[in-house]
């Protein structure tokens, strides 16, 4: 089960990763990547787990990630917790994991602007996939 | 002439995956590119696709069934 509410960013990447490299996990530290740079813009560090994906705050979690990939095209993708309302994931268990969410504002106490970080995750996307 | 479909490289790190859907049944009728296995890896679903067009012979694998990287997983004839 997962939850997505209005104040996350979803990110729903369309690739062929032929272009790339034909590597799930490639892919997918790419995309955490692009997840953990955008972060750091906000002064969060943001860590992998190695046995849980996603990412995380200390042991809350901020991004979550969950892909498909079709002839090694991509769907599915991410979902960053800008300023949605957390209380709402205390209905669902997240992954089936038991665990805590956070978010950009709940970390930071700053009012986050969804259109700012929509053209960060872009920078930040074109820096990792393109190396630009 | 009969071919197995293998699990394919899905990486490099990658050593195995867990079968979460068959979508084909046995005497079906498939095209190379229809998806036949539906795998997770590391929270990633992965569709195979057949790779040869023919008839499914036989299914290999089942719904819960962890497989490792070049494990047949069905054979088509």
């Amino acid at each position: 089960v997962t939850l997505h509410n209005p104040g996350q960013v979803v990110v729903y990447p369309i690739l062929d990763l032929r272009h790339w490299k034909k590597d799930i996990r490639f892919y997918l530290e790419k995309l955490e990547q692009v997840a953990i740079d955008l972060l750091k813009d906000f002064d969060i560090v943001a860590n992998r787990l190695s046995d849980k994906r996603g990412l995380w705050v200390g042991q809350k979690k901020i991004v979550s990630i969950g892909i498909g990939i079709k002839k090694w095209i991509t769907f599915h993708g991410m979902s960053i917790n800008v300023n949605n309302d957390l209380k709402l994931f205390s209905l669902i268990n997240p992954c089936g994991l038991n665990i805590e969410m956070t978010s950009i504002q709940a970390l930071t106490s700053q009012d986050i602007n969804l259109s700012t970080v929509k053209q960060r995750i872009q920078k930040r996307f074109e820096k990792n996939f393109l190396g630009e | 002439m009969a071919y197995f479909v293998v699990l394919p490289e899905l990486g490099d790190d990658i050593k195995e995956a867990v079968v979460v859907g068959v979508c084909v049944q046995e005497g079906d009728s498939v095209n190379a590119d229809d998806d036949v296995v539906e795998l997770v890896t590391d929270k990633a679903v992965f569709n195979v696709p057949a790779g040869y067009s023919g008839i499914i012979k036989s299914i290999l694998v089942e719904e819960g069934q962890e497989v490792k990287i070049g494990d047949p997983l069905l054979i088509i004839e």
